[in-house]
Parts: C-alpha cells; sequence; structure tokens
C-alpha cells in the first residue's frame, strides 16, 4: 500500500483571505465584516457571547449556522486561543428549518382576519357593485354600469349625480355606540374635545375626540335622542378602540358618573341619501305624517321615527358630502329592504370612491388627515377645543409646540396647469430650489379627481399653510419623478358657504 | 399566560388587551406640565412585579392584574 | 346526514335587548325577577322565565332573548331610570349546535375549557372564537341530547359560520333548516 506524502495532511485553515480589499463578510444575514470581529476584540468583547451582542453575529435566523465558526475563528485568532478556548454560543430552536405556515396552522387569510358584510351586501352585489376592503369590511366602491370603461368613470357620474339629483350610501360601517344614563351628556363632554352636555334633544352635532396627548384620535356624530340617550358614530377603523377607549374612560378615569355605553353597530343599517332631491327620496321612506322639511327637521336634526311601514328608524340630518343628506338607519334585517325603497324612490347607489370624492371637495378629513400625529388646530378646528370643560387631551393639546403656528396645517390645493394629475404622498417644497429633506414643508394626504370642477383637487398638510393661501409650491414625487406646480386654496372646494347643506 | 377576569373567570391572554400601568393616575385639571408629561409619556420599566390594566374583550371589563414581567406569571 | 357529528341550526330572528345597570340607581336584578319570575344570574349564566331566556354578559349587564316583539319596549317601561336599554334584536346572528362531537367540535375553535364538569347546562361563556367575540351558551339537553348556542355579531356571520365549518368538518356537518 503506498503510503501518502506528509504534505497532503499539510492543510491549513483559511478564514481569511490575506490583504484582500474588498469587505469581508463573516455573517451573511447580519452583515457582520472581519474588521467587525477585530474591533469587538479591541473593544474588549473577547468573550464569545459578548461577541455575539456586539456585533449581532449568529443572532439571524440562521442562529450563526453560516457563519459562527468563522467568527469564531477569527476571535480566536484575535485574542491567540484556539477555537475551542474561544468557546461556542447557545443557538435556539428551531435547529431544522420549519415552513412558516406551521406555526400559522389554521391562523391564515380568511380564517385570521374576519370579513364583515353589511345587510345590504346582497342587493349591492345584485346591482354590480365592485367591492373593497376597508379594515374588516366590504365596502361597495363603485356601481359599473354598462359601457362605463373604469372606476373613474363610474365613480365621476356618481359624484354628478349626488350633486345634481340624489345618490345613497351604505354607511352601516361606521361605529355605533348607545350612551345611556343620567351622566350621559357629562361623560361626553369628558370624552369629546368639544361641548355635548347642552346638545339639545332632537340635535346632532359633530364631535372630536383627542386622545390624551392631545392629538387627534377619531371623529365622528353625536346625536340626542333624550336628555339620557344619545347615539354616537365612530370611524369605521377605529370603532373598537373608540369602544375600548370609552369604557376605559367610564370604568377607569370616571366611576364617578352614572352611565352605560353599548356597541350597537351591528344592530342598524344605515344609508346617506344626498343630493338636492334627497328630501322627497326620504319623504318616500318615511311613513306618511311626519314632517321633514326644513323648518321641522333643519339640518342637524334627530329623530327617532317610523319608516318602511311602521319599521321603527332613526333620521338624522347630517352631511358628509356637502349636499342636502339625511342619514337613514333602520334595524338591520330591514337594511336591503331599505336600499330597495331608496332606489326605487330615484336615488342612485354610490361606492366608496364617489364618498371619498365628496368628502375631499369639501374638506373633511379622514383616516389619511387623522393619522395620529394631526392636532385639532391642523386641521382648522382648534377653536372646537372647549375652553369651559375638562376633556381627555385638554391639556396636553395646549403644549407650546402643538400650538406653533409653523406646524403643517390643512390646506386644499389644486394643479396650476389644467388637465394635471396629483399624487397622494407628494411632498410639498417651494418653487425655487432643490425638493429635498431640507425644504420639505409637508406633504399631500387625499387627492382625488373631481368631476363637479373638472380638474384634479387634493388636501395637504403644508408649514404655515392657513396663512398661504394664493401661494405657488410644487408636489414632488422623487419616487416615480414627477412633480406638479401646486396653488394653496380653502379645504373647501365646492359651496364653501355651506348654503346646499340646507336646500 | 393566563388571567382572572372578575367577571369571566380564568381566560387565555388572547382576549385581553393590556392599558399599561394601572399605577399612574390621571391629573386634576390644572395640573403641571410636569405632571402630565409624566402621567402620559413616563412609564418605569421594572424587571419584576408590575402592577397593569386590561381589557377583556369579551364583556368590556378593564382588570388590574400584576404581572411579574420576568416570567409572564400574574400574581393577583 | 344520520352520522354527521355535528349538526348546526341558524336559530329564528327573536326579539333580544341589551340591559345594563345603572351603578347605584335602583336594583335591576329584582326588578327582573319581579317580571319574569327567575333571579338574572350574576356573573355568566343563563336562566329561562315565562318566555324569556335572562344571560348574565358582564359586570351587572345581561342580555334577554324571546317573547314577545315589544320586549325592549316592555324592558325600557319596566326598567326606567334603573338600566340602560338597547334593542339587539338584529344584532347577533345565533348558531344552534347539536350532535355526537359537538363538544369535540367546539373545543377546536373556542378557546374556553369545554369539558362537561366546567361548562355545563346554563353555562355562558363571552369568548373567542375563530378570531371573533362570541357569546357561547350551554343549553339544558333535548330530544337530541347536548345543545349549544352560538351568537356573533350579524356582519361577522359568514366568518363565523366558516370557522364552525372548519372545527367540525373532521365529524361530519350537517345543515339544518
Amino acid at each position: 500500500m503506498p503510503a501518502s506524502g506528509a504534505e497532503s495532511a499539510g492543510i491549513e485553515a483559511l478564514w481569511q483571505v490575506p490583504d484582500s480589499q474588498g469587505k469581508a463578510f463573516v455573517d451573511f444575514q447580519n452583515d457582520v465584516t472581519a474588521p467587525d470581529v477585530a474591533l469587538a476584540a479591541r473593544e474588549g468583547f473577547t468573550a464569545v457571547e459578548h461577541l455575539k451582542r456586539y456585533t449581532t453575529l449568529g443572532m439571524a435566523t440562521d442562529q450563526g449556522k453560516t457563519s459562527n465558526v468563522v467568527g469564531l475563528a477569527l476571535m480566536a485568532a484575535q485574542t491567540g486561543r484556539s477555537i475551542a478556548q474561544t468557546g461556542t454560543t447557545v443557538f435556539r430552536p428551531p435547529y431544522t428549518p420549519v415552513a412558516v405556515g406551521v406555526f400559522a396552522g389554521h391562523h391564515r387569510g380568511r380564517d385570521f382576519k374576519p370579513t364583515r358584510l353589511t345587510p345590504a351586501h346582497a342587493w349591492a352585489k345584485a346591482q354590480g357593485a365592485v367591492f373593497v376592503e376597508a379594515g374588516e369590511w366590504m365596502r361597495a366602491a363603485y356601481f359599473p354600469q354598462s359601457g362605463e370603461a373604469d372606476w373613474q368613470t363610474s365613480t365621476n357620474r356618481e359624484v354628478l349625480t349626488v350633486r345634481s339629483a340624489c345618490g345613497f350610501c351604505d354607511v352601516t360601517t361606521l361605529g355605533k355606540i348607545d350612551v345611556q344614563g343620567p351622566d350621559a351628556g357629562k361623560f361626553l363632554d369628558f370624552v369629546y374635545a368639544n361641548a355635548m352636555a347642552g346638545l339639545a334633544v332632537g340635535r346632532a352635532r359633530y364631535g372630536l375626540m383627542l386622545r390624551e396627548d392631545g392629538l387627534v384620535f377619531d371623529d365622528g356624530t353625536v346625536a340626542r335622542l333624550s336628555p339620557t340617550h344619545f347615539v354616537i358614530t365612530t370611524t369605521t377603523a377605529n370603532a373598537g378602540r373608540v369602544l375600548r377607549h370609552m369604557e376605559f374612560c367610564r370604568q377607569v378615569l370616571r366611576p364617578d358618573l352614572c352611565v352605560c355605553i353599548e356597541p350597537v353597530t351591528d344592530q342598524w343599517a344605515q344609508f346617506a341619501v344626498a343630493g338636492p332631491h334627497a328630501r322627497r327620496v326620504v319623504a318616500s321612506v318615511v311613513d306618511p305624517g311626519t314632517d321633514i322639511g326644513n323648518a321641522a327637521f333643519p339640518f342637524m336634526a334627530a329623530a327617532e321615527m317610523p319608516m318602511l311601514g311602521g319599521v321603527a328608524g332613526r333620521l338624522f340630518r347630517i352631511s358628509f358630502s356637502g349636499e342636502m343628506a339625511y342619514e337613514v338607519a333602520v334595524p338591520a334585517r330591514h337594511g336591503e329592504a331599505l336600499a330597495q325603497a331608496l332606489h326605487a324612490a330615484g336615488a342612485v347607489p354610490y361606492g366608496l370612491e364617489a364618498l371619498n370624492v365628496m368628502r375631499i371637495e369639501k374638506g373633511h378629513p379622514t383616516g389619511a388627515e387623522l393619522d395620529g400625529r394631526t392636532s385639532a388646530a391642523d386641521l382648522g378646528m382648534g377653536k372646537m377645543l372647549s375652553t369651559k370643560k375638562e376633556f381627555i387631551g385638554r391639556a396636553m393639546a395646549q403644549r407650546p409646540a402643538l400650538l406653533d403656528p409653523q406646524r403643517p396645517q390643512l390646506v386644499g390645493i389644486k394643479p396650476v396647469a389644467g388637465g394635471v394629475a396629483l399624487q397622494a404622498g407628494a411632498h410639498m417644497v417651494p418653487l425655487d430650489g432643490p425638493a429635498d429633506a431640507a425644504h420639505d414643508q409637508g406633504h399631500v394626504s387625499s387627492v382625488a379627481y373631481s368631476a363637479t370642477l373638472g380638474h384634479w383637487i387634493g388636501l395637504a398638510f403644508v408649514a404655515g399653510g392657513s396663512r398661504r393661501i394664493g401661494e405657488r409650491m410644487r408636489a414632488v414625487n422623487p419616487l416615480q419623478g414627477r412633480e406638479a406646480e401646486v396653488e394653496i386654496v380653502s379645504k373647501v372646494f365646492v359651496d364653501p358657504e355651506g348654503s346646499r347643506l340646507h336646500g | 399566560m393566563r388571567m382572572t377576569c372578575p367577571v369571566c373567570g380564568e381566560r387565555g391572554s388572547e382576549e385581553f388587551a393590556c392599558g399599561g400601568d394601572a399605577s399612574r393616575v390621571r391629573p386634576e385639571p390644572g395640573a403641571s406640565a410636569e405632571a402630565w408629561v409624566e402621567y402620559v409619556y413616563m412609564r418605569a420599566n421594572p424587571a419584576g412585579p408590575h402592577s397593569e390594566v386590561w381589557y377583556h374583550h369579551g364583556c368590556r371589563t378593564w382588570l388590574t392584574v400584576t404581572r411579574d414581567t420576568r416570567t409572564n406569571t400574574v400574581l393577583v | 346526514m344520520a352520522d354527521a357529528g355535528v349538526t348546526l341550526r341558524r336559530a329564528e330572528a327573536r326579539p333580544m335587548a341589551g340591559v345594563a345597570a345603572f351603578a347605584g340607581a335602583g336594583d335591576v336584578q329584582g326588578a327582573l325577577a319581579q317580571a319574569f319570575g327567575v333571579a338574572a344570574p350574576a356573573r355568566p349564566g343563563r336562566v329561562e322565565g315565562q318566555g324569556v331566556a335572562i344571560s348574565c354578559v358582564g359586570a351587572g349587564h345581561w342580555l334577554v332573548a324571546g317573547g314577545e316583539a315589544g320586549l325592549p319596549a316592555r324592558l325600557r317601561t319596566l326598567l326606567d331610570g334603573q338600566a340602560a336599554v338597547t334593542d339587539q334584536s338584529d344584532m347577533w346572528d345565533v348558531t344552534c349546535l347539536h350532535g355526537s362531537s359537538v363538544r369535540e367540535a367546539l373545543a377546536r375553535c373556542v378557546q374556553v375549557d369545554l369539558h362537561p364538569s366546567r361548562f355545563g347546562a346554563g353555562d355562558v361563556a363571552l369568548t373567542r372564537a375563530g378570531h371573533l367575540d362570541v357569546i357561547l351558551w350551554c343549553m339544558a339537553d333535548g330530544a337530541v341530547g347536548e345543545r349549544f348556542e352560538i351568537a356573533v355579531w350579524r356582519s361577522y356571520a359568514g366568518s363565523l359560520h366558516h370557522a364552525l365549518h372548519a372545527a367540525a368538518g373532521a365529524f361530519g356537518v350537517h345543515v339544518a333548516d
């Protein structure tokens, strides 16, 4: 048998290519390099557990299986020890690869995130509605008619129909909370930033909730049905959070108040009916004998009344679209019947897209504006904060930085050149100078093509914006290399006097 | 981790949401800015027993529990 | 489907009302006892009296179901000044379950202990099933044996039924009218 030569066993470890000019990566997942290991040694982190924490060597999902031997060998070389003397770190399960799906099990997709449908979902589907996910809810985005090429065409038609005739929109998804008790008014005074206790029976009011840090939490309407009975709405997205917050206020902060709250979102099917013909449409679903005219049932009126032939419903004279509008609520089992009746009376269904266009035309904030960073003053609602009562967020809302007139304030923008589209998320920078972070003066929060006005419009937060109406700026989208010259305008684009509301 | 709701009894933590330090007391109206900053922002981060408020989704009760933050053992 | 381990049936609509007692303002349990002849439980549980079922669903908080369509209005009069009454007749989707494997199937989707020694007739759990907040009742045994009812907010009905079918699938599911 031939003997092997001694030189064939002369294998040497090559942990690092000497004199390499490139980066020498040790941990490919956490980007730890050979110089990082050397630095750790110089800093005194020579113990393996220290080396690991100082450099993140071996902390990635492979738990060092691709990197630790090299890293520990380099440390051994740095400290003049053997690898065995240097030691090894603890690595954690999974020791062998496990598909993430095994951890997820049954909790995937629809089984993880439930779907909520409104009582008129099947009706809307039969009308050809295209649905969009809004949180857990499926909401109709638009109702295409034959011959309409795309969603924009359908949305434009729906907007123009509401502004010239009458449309209706399923707003069942708004959170609804019933607030009852001798101290219900006092409780709402504490929860909302604006005054509620003095709200007259049979009236509704816009309500603004702050967080305890003084920033805006949520908004909605508050209606008083009796001296001890209020019904409030929350945004669709925040319904659960507002309920939990209100229970915290009731149970922990104000146990002295005699009040009960109950979430009743699913008890009611609710539709906004909006447009110059809204009164005639609503009158056709309300039982005879109830006067819903301007004198008996003016803007911001609210009442329980029979409709659809003896069904105990609720009617609110509130408007999100800026048109003369009502919100009609019936117990959920009658939701589909109400949709049919409104449709039969000549109202055209409109979806979330048209609703969004019209609220931008009126400068109403939604989730894109109530993003957790805005104060009431930023939204132009600073005067709503009551000075006569204690409420959640009152103290912190008065912090000097939140009252700074240079804070980004909500304004409208429109392109200087006709036909130019705007983009949400674009940054607002001055006409001259570079478009970089140092010159950033705000951002565009919402945009829409306004069929009413025939051009694009947007809402933007601009530093000191309320005093810059008429100024021109650039809305810049560096990601796509696009920019548009825009003029700062009032955030109320349509009917700034609000005369349409009173019909 | 399991907690005991005063209404529903012992339940898994999946049914609860944490509301943070239970020892905080909301300042009186007119309290100093420092008192509000303390209430709204400042939190101890103890390694050990910590009194917390938790919300039970099922019955909508806010409850107070003492949890050992090192072990998630609920002590009270 | 004689061999189905679980039978599901959507309960017919019934009048339902939430009753939330105003703290320190009267005796709601006393008023309910006088009206319906049964003591409303103070902890999650269910009793029946004079055609209605009273379930405790929270501290000082009951769900009253059954009886005449005017139930919410009747309770409002009965408990005026003592409790907040809300009409919830349209708020809940209620599913009835029975079958030889009903406990095993439910145990796969609800988080509470369903051993008969821990959850028996008259017990109520406010818990979660398939990532949904639900109310689960263990009813008195009927001709079909053990019976349960599970309620979820109406808009979630499709998701709950999906979860129930997934949990009970291995035992065979029969959907009854």
